[in-house]
C-alpha cells in the first residue's frame, strides 16, 4: 500500500504564505486539487516534486521524508508541469529515449515502455516528427507519457488539461483514469469537470488551505441545503450576483434564472436543489461577509416565479 | 542513448556556434593572408619576389645560415648582403635586402631608431658593445622566424574571440534548460540531476577545449604550411620576442606552454560562464557576467601595472592575465615563483565554479 503524507506542509514567499499547514494523506487513486488562480496548486505540486523546500512541515513518503530520499523517490515520481518545456529539435522518440534515459529505464524495456506510450497516447504516427511541429495537444499528451515512462507510484500532473480543448480534454480524462489504478495520481485544476468524473477524492484549497476533503458525493453532499434556484427580473438578477456565487445564469424572457450558491434562502422565492460538484466549489470559495447585506435583499425582493 | 553526446548536440544545435566559429576563421584566413601572407617580399640578387615565392627563397637563404646566433655571425651577414635598409620606388617605400639581412640590420644598426630615414648606420661604441654582450649572454638558436610574432598577435586577437564566443555559445547551457521550462522535467527525473549536470559540464569543456584547439591548430598549421617548420627551432630570442622572457625556450616550446596555458584560461573561461548559468538561471545575464569577468581581467592587466607596478600584486596580475589568452605572457612579466600560488588560486576558483553548479538543481 503507497502512503504518501503531508503533515503540515507551509511554503511562504516573502510575506506572503503560499501554501499554509497543509495536512493529507494520499494513497492509490486519483485526487483532484480543485482551487482557483494563485491558490497555491502549483507550489504544493513543486513541493511534492521536490522541486521546493517546505518552511514548514514535511513530506514522507511510505514513512521516509521524501528531501532525504532524493534519487531514490525520483525513480517512483512521475511529474507533468503546468508549462511543459520541450526542446524544438528533437523528435518525440528521441525526446521520450532521452527521458528514460535520465529516469533510468532499464535499457532492455525501454522500446516495451515506448509502445505503451505511443498507444496510450496516440501519437504512434508522429512519433519521429520534431516537436516544433506538435500542436498543444499532442504535446500535452507527449508529456503524460514522459510522465510514465518509470511506470511511477506518484503521478503529479499540474493542469494538465490547460488549453486544451474539449475533445482533447476529455481523451487526457481518460488516460487519467486509467492510470489511477494502483498509484497515487494527483491532478490539479480549476476546471471542475475534467475531475468530477474521474477523482476518487477532491481536494479543496483556497488561499494556501485546504478547506474541504472527500470523495465528489461527499463534498457535493456538503453543499447541500445552500444551492437555490429562482427566477427574478434582469435588475434584481445583477444585485444578486453582486451578493453571492451564482453557478449558473440563464436568461428566460424578461426574466432570469439564477443557479445561487447561499447560506440562506437569497430571495423568498428560491427553491432549494441538490448541489453538483460546481455548486459546492463555489460553496467552499465563496468569501466571509457576503452575505451583510443579503438579508435586506430577500426582505425587498420583489415576488417571483421559481425558475 | 549517451548522456554527453545528448547535451554536446544540444549545445552544438545552437547556429552561434557555427556562426561564431565561421566568422572566426574565415576572420583570421583572410587577415593573415591580406597583412602577411600578400605583403611578403625579398630582394635577392637584385630580384624583388613577392609573396610565397619571396618565402621560400628565404627560408633557403636562412637555411644556410641557420645555427647559433653570434654576432660576428650577423656581422658575416651584413658582409654578404649588405644593410637592408629603405628604397624608394616610385613614391613608394620598400625594405632591401631579404629576411636574413634584414634580420642582421635591426640588430646591429640604428635602422629602427634612427632619425634620418634616409641613413642607416651601424652601431659602434657603447651601443654595438652593449648588443654584442646581449648576443652572448643569451645563446640562442638562428633560423627562419619570419612573422612568427605576428602569428602570436593574430592567436592573441583569436583567442579573445573564442572566449567571448564560449561564453556566447555556454551562457545557455544551465540557464536555458530554465528559460524554455524544461528542467522542472529533468530535475524529477532518477537522473536528471547531478549525473546531467556533469554531462553539461563535460559537453561544454570538451566543445569549449575543441574549438580552441581547433582554431588555434588551424592558424599553426596555416603559419607552418606557409612559411615552414624552421622557426619553432629558433628560440625565442629570434622569434617572439626578448620581451616574452624564457629566452631559453624554443619557439615551439614557447608555443606549447602557451597552447596548455591557453587551453586552461579557456576551462576557466568555461567554468565561470556555467556557473553563472547555473546561478543566474537566464542566458542573457549569465553571458553579461561573464564577458564581465573577462573584460575586467583584462582591464586589470593594463590598469594595475599603472596603478600598483609590476612587483606590488604579482598574484592578482597573474589571475587577471589567467582570462586573457595567452597568459604566459603575464607570466613571464610577473615572474616563475608565484607560479605555485596562482595555479593553486585559480584550482580554487574552479572547484568553486563546480561546486557553485549545484545552484542548477537546489530547491528553493
Amino acid at each position: 500500500m503507497l502512503e504518501l503524507r503531508l503533515d503540515r506542509v507551509t511554503k511562504r514567499f516573502g510575506t506572503k504564505i503560499a501554501v499554509d499547514a497543509f495536512d493529507h494523506v494520499l494513497s492509490e487513486g486519483v485526487y483532484g486539487l480543485l482551487g482557483a488562480n494563485g491558490a497555491g496548486k502549483t507550489t504544493l505540486m513543486r513541493m511534492l516534486c521536490s522541486l521546493l523546500l517546505p518552511d514548514g512541515g514535511e513530506i514522507r513518503f511510505q514513512g521516509e521524508r521524501i528531501g532525504e530520499m532524493g534519487a531514490r523517490y525520483r525513480r517512483i515520481l512521475g511529474y507533468l508541469p503546468q508549462e511543459f518545456g520541450f526542446y524544438p529539435e528533437f523528435t518525440a522518440e528521441r525526446y521520450l529515449t532521452y527521458l528514460a534515459r535520465l529516469k533510468a529505464v532499464p535499457p532492455r524495456l525501454l522500446l516495451e515502455k515506448l509502445d505503451e506510450i505511443w498507444e496510450l497516447t496516440g501519437l504512434a504516427d508522429v512519433r519521429k516528427q520534431k516537436l516544433r511541429s506538435f500542436s498543444g495537444g499532442m504535446l500535452r499528451r507527449l508529456g503524460i507519457g514522459q510522465a510514465i515512462l518509470n511506470d511511477p507510484d506518484v503521478l503529479i500532473l499540474d493542469e494538465p488539461t490547460s488549453g486544451l480543448d474539449p475533445k482533447e480534454r476529455i481523451r487526457f480524462r481518460n488516460i487519467i483514469s486509467s492510470l489511477g489504478k494502483d498509484r497515487i495520481v494527483l491532478l490539479s485544476t480549476h476546471i471542475v469537470q475534467d475531475v468530477e468524473f474521474i477523482a476518487d477524492e477532491i481536494l479543496l484549497l483556497k488561499d494556501g488551505r485546504l478547506k474541504a476533503s472527500g470523495t465528489p458525493a461527499e463534498v457535493m453532499q456538503k453543499a447541500r441545503g445552500h444551492v437555490w434556484e429562482c427566477l427574478v427580473d434582469e435588475g434584481w438578477a445583477g444585485r444578486l450576483e453582486e451578493r453571492w456565487p451564482v453557478s449558473n445564469l440563464k436568461t428566460a424572457g424578461d426574466q432570469v434564472c439564477l443557479r445561487i450558491v447561499s447560506a440562506e434562502k437569497p430571495v423568498p422565492d428560491a427553491a432549494a436543489c441538490e448541489p453538483n460538484l460546481e455548486d459546492a466549489y463555489l460553496f467552499f470559495m465563496q468569501e466571509a461577509g457576503n452575505g451583510r447585506e443579503k438579508q435586506g435583499l430577500a426582505q425587498n425582493a420583489p415576488a417571483g416565479r421559481r425558475g | 542513448m549517451n548522456l554527453f553526446i545528448v547535451e554536446l548536440q544540444k549545445i552544438l544545435s545552437r547556429r552561434i556556434v557555427w556562426i561564431g566559429m565561421t566568422v572566426i576563421v574565415s576572420f583570421m584566413a583572410l587577415w593573415v593572408w591580406e597583412s602577411i601572407v600578400a605583403a611578403e617580399d625579398t630582394v635577392v640578387d637584385g630580384v624583388r619576389y613577392r609573396g610565397l615565392e619571396a618565402i621560400r627563397k628565404d627560408r633557403e637563404i636562412a637555411r644556410t645560415w641557420e645555427g647559433p646566433l653570434t654576432a660576428e655571425k650577423l656581422f658575416r651577414i651584413l658582409d654578404t648582403y649588405g644593410i637592408a635598409g629603405d628604397e624608394t620606388d616610385g613614391g613608394l617605400v620598400r625594405r632591401e635586402g631579404n629576411w636574413v639581412s634584414r634580420y642582421a640590420t635591426d640588430l646591429l644598426t640604428d635602422y629602427r631608431n634612427r632619425e634620418d630615414p634616409g641613413a642607416v648606420r651601424m652601431l659602434s661604441g657603447e651601443a654595438l658593445a652593449m648588443e654584442e654582450e646581449r648576443i652572448a649572454r643569451n645563446p640562442s638558436y638562428f633560423c627562419y622566424t619570419q612573422n612568427m610574432d605576428f602569428l602570436y598577435e593574430a592567436a592573441y586577437s583569436m583567442n579573445l574571440l573564442l572566449l567571448v564566443l564560449t561564453a556566447v555559445v555556454l551562457a545557455p547551457v544551465f540557464a536555458q534548460e530554465h528559460q524554455a521550462l524544461t528542467a522542472p522535467v529533468l530535475l524529477t527525473c532518477a537522473k536528471g540531476v547531478r549525473e546531467t549536470a556533469v554531462s553539461k559540464c563535460a559537453a561544454a569543456l570538451a566543445l569549449a577545449e575543441g574549438i580552441y584547439l581547433l582554431a588555434n591548430g588551424t592558424l599553426l598549421g596555416a603559419y607552418l604550411m606557409i612559411y615552414g617548420m624552421d622557426g619553432l627551432r629558433a628560440t625565442n630570442l629570434c622569434g617572439i620576442g626578448a620581451g616574452i622572457g624564457f629566452a631559453s625556450l624554443t619557439n615551439g616550446q614557447l608555443w606549447g606552454i602557451n597552447l596548455a596555458w591557453g587551453a586552461f584560461g579557456m576551462c576557466l573561461m568555461c567554468a565561470l560562464t556555467l556557473f553563472f548559468s547555473a546561478k543566474l538561471r537566464q542566458s542573457f545575464l549569465s553571458l553579461s557576467a561573464a564577458l564581465a569577468c573577462l573584460a575586467g581581467g583584462i582591464a586589470s592587466f593594463y590598469v594595475l601595472p599603472v596603478l600598483f607596478g609590476f612587483a606590488g600584486l604579482r598574484i592578482l596580475f597573474r589571475l587577471a592575465g589567467m582570462c586573457s589568452p595567452f597568459p604566459m605572457m603575464l607570466a613571464a612579466s610577473t615572474g616563475a615563483a608565484a607560479m605555485p600560488v596562482t595555479a593553486g588560486i585559480v584550482l580554487w576558483l574552479l572547484i568553486s565554479c563546480a561546486v557553485g553548479i549545484r545552484r542548477y538543481w537546489r530547491p528553493a
